[in-house]
């Protein structure tokens, strides 16, 4: 070392490409590149895949010691200049590494990656992505919507604890603020009474039978009139709209009028369809159906209801787990689950504060016309599975286990479905990608492969060792 | 004229040995594995012959392969056609300390029966705890891994009792679902229950060979109506008889033999150097028995890639017999280029010891020809990437394994023996060849995930630790060229950084896949695996102190 000072003057560009070239160095960054990463892992292993991704993957210091890898792959090449053929192996290794780190950066910031869930029989546009967003509407009539504030948030890496100005809308009514958030938290969801109007009608129903022996909620959701709940073959109305009951084999309607807070108007539609019984039923009653020996009790009946959900805090992930954040509205406090809202009513509006994933539109509509389960035979083991869509150009397309979709610059891949609770496929969900950087990765990769065999193997062709030449220039 | 007798004689004795490896015992099967053994039956997603099903319920339930002398198959079907006599047998082996605790069953026995794991009064709250453990997809940790086991010990016993899982019969249904023996139409029940009467009768009476014979018959005409009946939907029985042939023979049992006998010559020679003589007799029956057992082992390997039809890389018992056998691969080649024969010697230690190892731990290791998940059936890359990343942990551990030996020698003091630069040599060739393969492994795993899963890299840890691993080797490569390992730093580098390939081929799926943080260690050998990396850093921190207080001196 000490002969190089004499080289080069200190300070100078030749003498700060020494400092990066030493392979020294090299090693330290090798041994702090694999030590990272295994941090990595193990937080992955203790948390998840999203806040390894965050906290190390996508860290600072991980980035700092990829641009020292870099600087040291750039200065180790120049110090070799001029280059001789036995370098060959050398530059084509080492300008593979800094094509697939570039590569990586441009699908870091320009690339897509999300999931698209499809209904069969349905379409979407919209990917879900990882990131997350807080947005506050307000509507006068119910019905449209305008956006107040709109924000991308990352509560892990910035909790509103910790940061010296947690996020605040402020609206002519008051403030909302973000007060608290747990990263991973177990929900109990329950139907409370709401004292706002706008809310919608619940009933509670207890079903007894021989063979069943359940509770069950008929809700309707906001802006609905009719909600329609299948249970084997009978089927339960809760409606507001007398005319919207279509005639049906047993069934049972309950018109629900919300002005009366104690009572529920209610029919009850035998095998032939004909109404076989009708009056009014109070909570606490029950109502005998006349058929497959079904007595429908009426637990509770809530004129104006809301859904409220508890959140019970982890430090860890433990099996099914969401996000959620506590914010507050002229004092009242209330905690939103990750793609939830919640509602504020003023006199003449609602303010709706969501939040929810990112999501990031396609461009395009996708309809998902069929949905298939391969399974390995006499089992119910998925041997594989595959998504029939179409395009808005009219165009069919098969989408199956690695055998992608690509369309304007996306590529769709099959990666899962969800099932209802009778094990039949519903719901499609198709992994989908845009990757800039690509090209230079794979460039990349092939030279850096080329590098290494030529490095090892090939060496003898020219002379003899750079690698004991290297040895005496780093003694000298 | 005993001089030219010589090498006749050791022909011969080449020879028997040859034969002793490979010869199969008829006498080994009873009459009942060699008649209705090779019936086919419908389990786990496959056509499978009847033995392997029995072999894989009888050893799920009582971890044995047999039980009181008799065979898997022999004691499976007696569970169907006589169900009652099990209820009370103590078959069920239950090993969980804890989940003892709770049942309030004995601590110290090792085997319970049906009767009184069914009616034990704890059991029902246990599996409920289980189903609410599974509704909120919370992972299981050991204890629910024992009770998720003690109730699938009890539902396959309880199918196979009621004999909905033997699925025999082929049915002409579109979903390829078999018809077990309840659902049966006529001819297939005459068929299927004089198959019954015979087995009861050979089991009973003590004329054994006629019973045998009449057994065998009637298995025949079985085989005769299905294969007219519902022919098409037969597994050919040439793959039916090569996977009851497979059970019987054992090929990597008969490998490990063939390379301890071979690790023996080799050591041997090590030991005896000096009397050339004797070295050139060991070396020419190391070599021997090195081909013999490269030989059954590519033999195993034929098999299973004929009977599954794809290569034998899909789980963790398949790559614990790959990878020694890239050692051997690759130690044959660096013996004839490097002219050394430590790499031998190397290769069959680790042949010695991943194959015992597959053969002694069936409940860790699976050996039983399992299907695939979706996203890794028929695919291309996924099969090119997985058998170049596993090879170069071949080479890794040879480079580990000839560390050991190169620090043997630092320990004994002599450092500056020429065999430490022999080994030094081949410990870097090892590395070069290991670190290209785990480049272009990695490389094609990246290949892989995007053409299957759309991005190239996403810091999945399986594929991460293979990345650490390689960033360990080329930081020793690196050092190599400042200097800073030589001789002892290549050693003992190449034992330290093998730490991190057992991490991403084991420790994975292992550690980091049962969780790191609320179980600790237990499952799946962790403690022996830990153990066995810990005891190679106290061997380097004591080689390093012998090399440090030689070279002050």
């Amino acid at each position: 070392m000490a002969g190089k000072k004499s080289k080069y003057p200190p300070g100078s560009f030749r003498w700060f490409v020494k400092r990066f070239a030493s392979l020294k160095l090299a090693v330290f960054v090798l041994l702090s590149l694999g030590l990272i990463s295994a941090v990595g892992t193990i937080y992955e292993s203790l948390y998840d895949a999203q806040y390894a991704k965050t906290m190390v993957y996508h860290s600072f210091l991980m980035f700092f010691i990829l641009i020292l890898l870099t600087v040291s792959l750039i200065s180790v090449m120049i110090d070799r200049w001029p280059w001789k053929i036995h370098h060959t192996s050398f530059l084509l290794a080492h300008i593979g590494i800094i094509l697939v780190l570039i590569g990586g950066l441009q699908t870091y910031k320009s690339g897509v990656d999300g999931s698209l869930a499809i209904e069969i029989g349905g379409e979407s546009r919209y990917l879900m992505m990882p990131g997350q967003e807080l947005a506050l509407y307000s509507s006068q009539n119910g019905s449209s919507y305008r956006t107040l504030y709109f924000e991308s948030v990352d509560f892990l890496k910035n909790h509103p604890l910790k940061v010296k100005e947690p996020i605040e809308f402020s609206t002519p009514d008051g403030e909302f603020k973000v007060l608290d958030y747990y990263h991973y938290a177990w929900w109990n969801q329950e139907i409370r009474e709401s004292k706002a109007k706008q809310d919608p009608p619940a009933v509670r129903l207890f079903l007894k039978s021989s063979r069943v022996e359940q509770t069950q909620w008929l809700r309707l959701k906001d802006g609905q009139k009719t909600q329609i709940q299948p249970l084997g073959p009978a089927t339960f109305y809760l409606t507001k709209d007398k005319k919207r009951v279509k005639k049906g084999p047993f069934q049972l309607v309950f018109y629900v009028d919300q002005t009366v807070p104690d009572q529920i108007e209610y029919e009850v539609y035998d095998k032939e369809s004909k109404i076989s019984k009708k009056g009014f039923v109070k909570p606490g009653e029950s109502i005998v159906t006349g058929w497959m020996d079904l007595a429908v009790r009426v637990v509770d009946y809530i004129p104006h209801s809301t859904e409220w959900y508890e959140y019970e805090k982890l430090e860890r992930p433990k099996g099914d787990t969401t996000s959620t954040v506590k914010i507050s509205y002229k004092g009242e406090e209330r905690w939103v689950g990750l793609n939830q809202s919640v509602k504020f009513y003023e006199k003449d509006k609602v303010y709706v504060l969501a939040y929810t994933n990112k999501r990031h539109d396609i461009g395009f509509p996708m309809e998902l016309l069929e949905f298939e389960v391969g399974r390995y035979p006499g089992s119910l083991k998925a041997a594989t599975y595959s998504s029939r869509v179409q395009l808005p150009d009219g165009s069919k397309h098969v989408i199956a286990m690695n055998e992608p979709l690509k369309h304007k610059g996306l590529t769709f891949y099959q990666s899962s479905f969800q099932e209802d609770d009778s094990g039949k496929p519903v719901v499609s969900i198709l992994s989908v990608n845009k990757d800039p950087g690509r090209f230079l990765k794979y460039a990349g990769c092939i030279l850096v492969v080329l590098g290494c065999l030529m490095l090892f193997y090939f060496k003898r062709f020219y002379t003899w060792g750079s690698s004991s030449k290297t040895k005496k220039e780093k003694k000298a | 004229m005993m001089e030219k007798l010589k090498p006749f004689i050791k022909f011969i004795v080449m020879v028997f040995l040859a034969l002793g490896f490979t010869h199969l015992s008829k006498k080994n099967q009873s009459v009942t594995e060699r008649s209705m053994g090779s019936i086919q039956i419908q389990n786990g997603g496959r056509l499978k012959p009847y033995e392997t099903f029995a072999k894989e319920s009888l050893s799920y339930i009582t971890g044995k392969s047999k039980w009181n002398e008799k065979s898997a198959t022999e004691i499976v079907t007696t569970w169907f056609m006589a169900p009652e006599i099990w209820e009370k047998q103590k078959i069920f082996k239950v090993d969980h300390h804890e989940l003892k605790n709770n049942l309030k069953i004995p601590l110290t026995q090792k085997y319970y029966s049906a009767s009184e794991l069914i009616q034990n009064p704890e059991i029902e709250n246990m599996f409920k705890e289980l189903d609410s453990q599974q509704a909120r997809n919370i992972k299981f940790g050991p204890y629910f891994q024992a009770v998720s086991k003690l109730r699938g010990q009890l539902e396959l016993f309880r199918w196979i009792q009621n004999g909905e899982l033997i699925r025999v019969v082929p049915s002409e249904t579109k979903d390829g679902s078999w018809i077990s023996i309840n659902g049966m139409e006529p001819p297939f029940t005459q068929k299927f229950g004089s198959i019954a009467k015979t087995f009861i009768k050979s089991i009973s009476e003590k004329s054994e060979i006629e019973a045998a014979g009449s057994l065998e018959a009637s298995v025949m005409e079985w085989k005769e109506l299905l294969l007219k009946e519902r022919g098409e939907s037969l597994e050919s029985e040439r793959k039916i008889s090569s996977e009851v042939f497979l059970n019987q023979f054992h090929p990597f049992r008969r490998a490990w033999v063939a390379y301890l006998l071979a690790s023996l010559c080799l050591i041997m020679m090590w030991i005896f150097s000096k009397s050339e003589k004797l070295v050139n007799n060991l070396k020419q029956f190391s070599w021997f028995f090195i081909i013999v057992g490269f030989g059954l082992h590519i033999f195993g390997f034929a098999l299973r890639c004929y009977i599954t039809g794809r290569p034998p890389v899909s789980n963790m018992y398949e790559t614990v017999l790959w990878v020694p056998f890239g050692a051997v691969f690759f130690a044959l080649i660096f013996a004839k280029v490097l002219k050394t024969h430590f790499v031998l010697l190397a290769s069959t230690l680790i042949c010695v010891l991943c194959l015992v190892l597959s053969d002694l731990a069936p409940t860790i290791l699976d050996p039983s020809l399992g299907t695939l998940e979706p996203v890794l059936r028929s695919n291309f890359w996924l099969l090119i990437h997985v058998l170049t990343i596993t090879i170069s942990y071949s080479a890794f551990f040879l480079s580990f394994v000839l560390g050991d030996i190169s620090l043997g020698y630092f320990i004994a003091g002599k450092s500056k023996s020429k065999d430490v630069k022999e080994l030094t040599k081949s410990i870097y060739r090892s590395l070069q060849v290991g670190v290209v393969l785990l480049t272009a492994g990695t490389i094609l795993g990246g290949v892989w995930a995007d053409y299957s899963w759309g991005r190239f890299w996403g810091w999945d840890p399986k594929e991460t630790w293979a990345f650490i691993a390689l960033m360990g080797y080329l930081a020793l490569l690196h050092a190599r060229l400042t200097g800073w390992a030589k001789d002892f730093g290549m050693a003992a580098g190449s034992i330290v950084a093998f730490s991190l390939v057992i991490m991403a081929w084991y420790g994975v799926n292992f550690v980091l896949g049962a969780g790191l943080h609320s179980y600790g260690f237990g499952a799946g050998g962790v403690e022996y695996v830990a153990g066995f990396v810990a005891i190679h850093f106290v061997y380097v921190a004591i080689a390093y102190a012998f090399y440090k207080k030689k070279s002050l001196k």
